[in-house]
């Protein structure tokens, strides 16, 4: 686990030895502060929170790196559609697969470029459909690799128009996927806080409950 | 005054009103009054004049892109598609184009970016160049553009018709946890004001509100989030 996260820190292009130095000093300021509690209040259980707060503190902390691999990851495909958009204008007015890619990698993101350039650097290589194939493994989506496929039978075949359909047809189904996921994810976000007037509710009885145990008490024993 | 500034007003009124009837204190009223009325003031009402400004830059794209690119198929000039594109701007669109009417259209375009500041625009802007550089069939080469600003304003109108809805289930599921509030504190009125005694009651009470707000603020953050591809000027 934590040669797993050492890699999502370098490869979210943080510095390591910051990050470290980060949680350390988080650890060291919430146990000086649970010290001095438990001193002024004199009181050994509050050691118990103590450990609860650093349990977690710690796992959100690192479960942040998750959260930020996957952001990087949507936003490389939401910039992948773009390229791809671009790609097609490059197509349609004639240019060659090859020409078109070398002129969308100047749009690219530094990740896509990267990669890009790569994919460029391979073909001129290997003439099969491993480059594509490559490239597309740095998507998680199968659809991307299913697009290359189709960029390769391209410049397998021409420029022919019923390659240039196929392609048009999984780009045009990626996108409305893209788009549509986004629409589900801002949908369900925001219905999740419709838990919030539960959560009031819930407190409303809390608060009867103590109230009412409260009243008792001190009718019964004039607390 | 600014006519939201006023429903924050009456809101924030409302909520303190409640807040005194469930407390009996002074102190408690003043405090949710003061803090709903600022917090409102300064950030919410800062967020949705952002997000309802990003919106009609959104609808002012769409509509200028399609309605652009079709009257330059028709009629291949560049001022006539451009006039033809901004025929029915208003607003603060329409501000923004008065002040541009001494540049020519290329400059118009171009400036235009930096108001829509979208990553369609700039490609909408590339295509267009392209088009006058090398020529070719524009609707095909625009194909994929208006494909993509449909797809845009699609999403956005879908997505803001579902945050409506939810917004009021939203609430009306508040509203009902405050009546259950008042409720308890009018039908079990003796009982309640003897509860008010207790501070661990009243710290609660204070919780309630602080929940309420801090729901508002989720809320207004997960409502206002806009999945469109920003430009880099």
């Amino acid at each position: 686990m934590i040669k797993k996260t050492k890699e999502r820190i370098i490869n979210l292009g943080l510095n390591l030895r910051k990050e470290i130095t980060l949680l350390i000093i988080l650890n060291v300021s919430i146990l000086l502060i649970g010290i001095t509690l438990v001193i002024l209040l004199k009181n050994l259980l509050l050691l118990i929170a103590v450990f609860f707060v650093l349990l977690v503190t710690n796992y959100l902390y690192i479960s942040r790196y998750q959260s930020l691999e996957n952001a990087q990851k949507e936003s490389n495909l939401k910039d992948l559609t773009n390229i791809i958009t671009f790609f097609k204008v490059y197509l349609e007015n004639g240019f060659n697969v090859y020409t078109s890619l070398k002129e969308v990698s100047e749009f690219a993101n530094p990740f896509l470029h990267e990669k890009l350039l790569y994919l460029l650097h391979q073909i001129d290589e290997d003439k099969s459909v491993q480059p594509f194939i490559n490239f597309a493994k740095n998507f998680d989506e199968l659809i991307i690799e299913q697009l290359f496929i189709s960029i390769y039978q391209m410049v397998d075949e021409g420029n022919n128009s019923s390659y240039l359909r196929q392609f048009e047809l999984i780009f045009n189904k990626l996108s409305n996927e893209i788009y549509n996921n986004e629409f589900l994810k801002k949908e369900k976000r925001l219905s999740s806080t419709t838990m919030f007037p539960l959560i009031g509710s819930g407190l409303l009885i809390i608060m009867i409950t103590i109230g009412v145990v409260e009243v008792i008490g001190e009718m019964l024993y004039g607390l | 005054m600014n006519k939201s500034i006023i429903y924050f007003v009456i809101f924030s009124l409302l909520i303190g009103v409640v807040a005194f009837v469930a407390s009996n204190n002074i102190f408690i009223t003043i405090g949710v009054f003061a803090v709903y009325l600022l917090y409102f003031i300064l950030i919410i009402n800062k967020k949705l004049k952002e997000y309802v400004l990003k919106c009609e830059r959104i609808h002012h794209c769409y509509h200028f892109i399609n309605s652009f690119l079709i009257a330059l198929s028709v009629k291949d000039s560049l001022d006539e598609s451009y006039i033809s594109a901004t025929s029915a701007a208003n607003g603060e669109f329409k501000s923004i184009l008065d002040e541009l009417r001494d540049m020519d259209t290329i400059e118009k375009m171009d400036y235009l970016r930096k108001y829509f500041n979208l990553a369609i625009y700039k490609m909408f802007l590339d295509v267009v160049n392209l088009y006058l550089d090398q020529g070719g069939s524009l609707l095909n080469m625009a194909d994929s553009v208006m494909a993509e600003s449909t797809r845009i304003e699609e999403t956005l109108n879908k997505s803001s018709a579902s945050s409506k809805r939810i917004f009021f289930e939203f609430v009306i599921l508040w509203v009902l946890s405050l009546a259950v509030l008042l409720f308890m504190r009018f039908m079990i009125s003796d009982f309640y004001t003897r509860m008010l005694n207790s501070f661990i009651f009243l710290i609660l009470l204070v919780l309630f509100f602080v929940l309420i707000l801090f729901s508002i603020h989720i809320f207004i953050i997960r409502f206002t989030s806009i999945y469109v591809k920003e430009d880099k000027v």
